[in-house]
């Protein structure tokens, strides 16, 4: 079988079929990446043929150190990063989780509720679930957060704990059905 | 005693609970799962990057148009594929890539010289001659012999073309190999950013030009000297883009 190395070698020298094949492996990882960070799904559309372009021009850049799927996740993170910042969505950041975290009525939350955690992150405001797909699913540090946003750290943490707040509210009734099927351990909800 | 504020409960693996605020989880089961249900989230979340895509997800790209910027951005070489995405397993390099790696030079400049006398090689000196001294030995043109005794220097020789039609396809490829790697090299030579280098490269790629433009004149129908012509133009534009980029802040192209 072809390994990964040869097959980007040939896909920098424009050999469509190896370009392809890379394409063919990593889209659906790709398109998860996209999905997840974009949240709208028209706009995740127009992002992902941006970042397999970015993967393409940046194919020299791989050296092999780093596994070659982990290599892509990082690109299609950063190229939508960057999509996002230049659709300006970014932009509003703070003030977005400000108003995301404000008295949210107990029917409408209710109707909100989530089945998983990538359900319950769509329901986040733009820039709150930012912080929080970058911190607590790929691995930022608020340092980076902060560059990437154009934020304080200080300011990446408080989202972030706002939006994990509103997350647990949302994926209360599944998380606790889990944990007592689990445990058989009663909750009250505070 | 009141509930801990679920905010602060969130950030108990940033900041450690303090003295308070230990002795109210440890009396308190309500906090005290919700500190569990927090923790639970955040493993979950942790895997949530090395989680299965959906599986019938529908694609967010297609290759089609994703191959068609490809090519416009000089990043993909040769027409495109017929068969399906299923049939392609392995790899098959294109035509040129044996000789193009035996001629690969070590550095990118050394590269563009070598792309460049070839170039300048073939529409004005010995190669445009052995065009036509074939061509008058053999005006049928019709065995493709005459180009496939054509060598550049570069180990193309011995390619034993059997018609000028196969000769002119690989030409072509040749050509989008050519286009490729110098849009390549326009955008990552460092050297190239240097403005007297480019005028340099503009004016030879003028002389190319020009000379091409003159024989053609004579003989319009020679595809060699039209696709040389037209590669030459492209580059030049490329080089003229990046020359525009090199000027200082405020400043503008008018001349070379």
């Amino acid at each position: 079988m072809e390994t990964d190395t040869a097959i980007v070698r040939r896909a920098i020298d424009g050999d469509e079929r190896a370009m392809r094949m890379l394409w063919n492996q990593h889209s659906a990882h790709v398109d998860a990446v996209v999905r997840r960070l974009a949240g709208d799904p028209d706009l995740a559309e127009d992002i992902a043929q941006e970042v397999w372009i970015q993967i393409f021009r940046a194919l020299p850049s791989w050296r092999g150190d780093a596994k070659f799927s982990t290599w892509v996740h990082r690109v299609a993170v950063n190229r939508t990063l960057n999509a996002l910042r230049s659709t300006r969505r970014q932009s509003t950041v703070e003030t977005a989780i400000e108003e995301d975290s404000a008295f949210v009525e107990q029917d409408g939350e209710r109707a909100m509720l989530a089945a998983t955690i990538d359900d319950a992150a769509r329901q986040l405001s733009p820039g709150a679930r930012t912080v929080f797909l970058l911190h607590d699913v790929e691995g930022y540090t608020h340092e980076e957060i902060a560059t990437e946003l154009g934020i304080t750290p200080g300011g990446s943490k408080s989202q972030l704990f706002k939006a994990r707040a509103k997350l647990r509210r949302l994926l209360a009734p599944l998380m606790d059905l889990t944990e007592a099927g689990l445990t058989e351990r009663s909750y009250a909800a505070p | 005693m009141p509930h801990l504020e679920t905010e602060r409960i969130a950030a108990f693996d940033h900041e450690q609970p303090s003295a308070n605020e230990l002795a109210h989880l440890a009396a308190c089961i309500v906090c005290r799962t919700e500190h569990h249900a927090f923790n639970a989230l955040n493993q979950r979340s942790m895997h949530l990057s090395d989680a299965p895509p959906p599986p019938h997800a529908p694609r967010l790209t297609d290759w089609e148009s994703l191959s068609t910027r490809l090519r416009a951005e000089g990043l993909m070489a040769g027409a495109a594929l017929t068969e399906p995405v299923s049939q392609i397993k392995e790899s098959r390099p294109f035509a040129m890539e044996s000789w193009w790696k035996r001629a690969k030079p070590r550095s990118n400049s050394e590269l563009l010289r070598a792309v460049a006398a070839a170039l300048i090689f073939a529409v004005t000196g010995a190669g445009i001659n052995q065009i036509r001294n074939d061509r008058a030995a053999s005006p049928t043109t019709a065995s493709g012999t005459s180009t496939a005794s054509i060598d550049f220097g570069l180990g193309m020789g011995n390619t034993g073309f059997a018609s000028v039609d196969e000769a002119t396809k690989a030409l072509a490829q040749t050509e989008r190999q050519f286009d490729r790697i110098s849009t390549w090299i326009t955008s990552n030579d460092p050297s190239a950013t240097k403005s007297d280098i480019l005028r340099k490269r503009l004016a030879a790629l003028d002389r190319v030009i020009a000379t091409a433009y003159e024989e053609l004149q004579t003989a319009p129908q020679d595809r060699v000297l039209d696709h040389y012509f037209r590669s030459a133009k492209a580059t030049r534009e490329l080089t003229l883009k990046q020359l525009g980029g090199a000027l200082p802040v405020g400043r503008s192209l008018e001349r070379f």
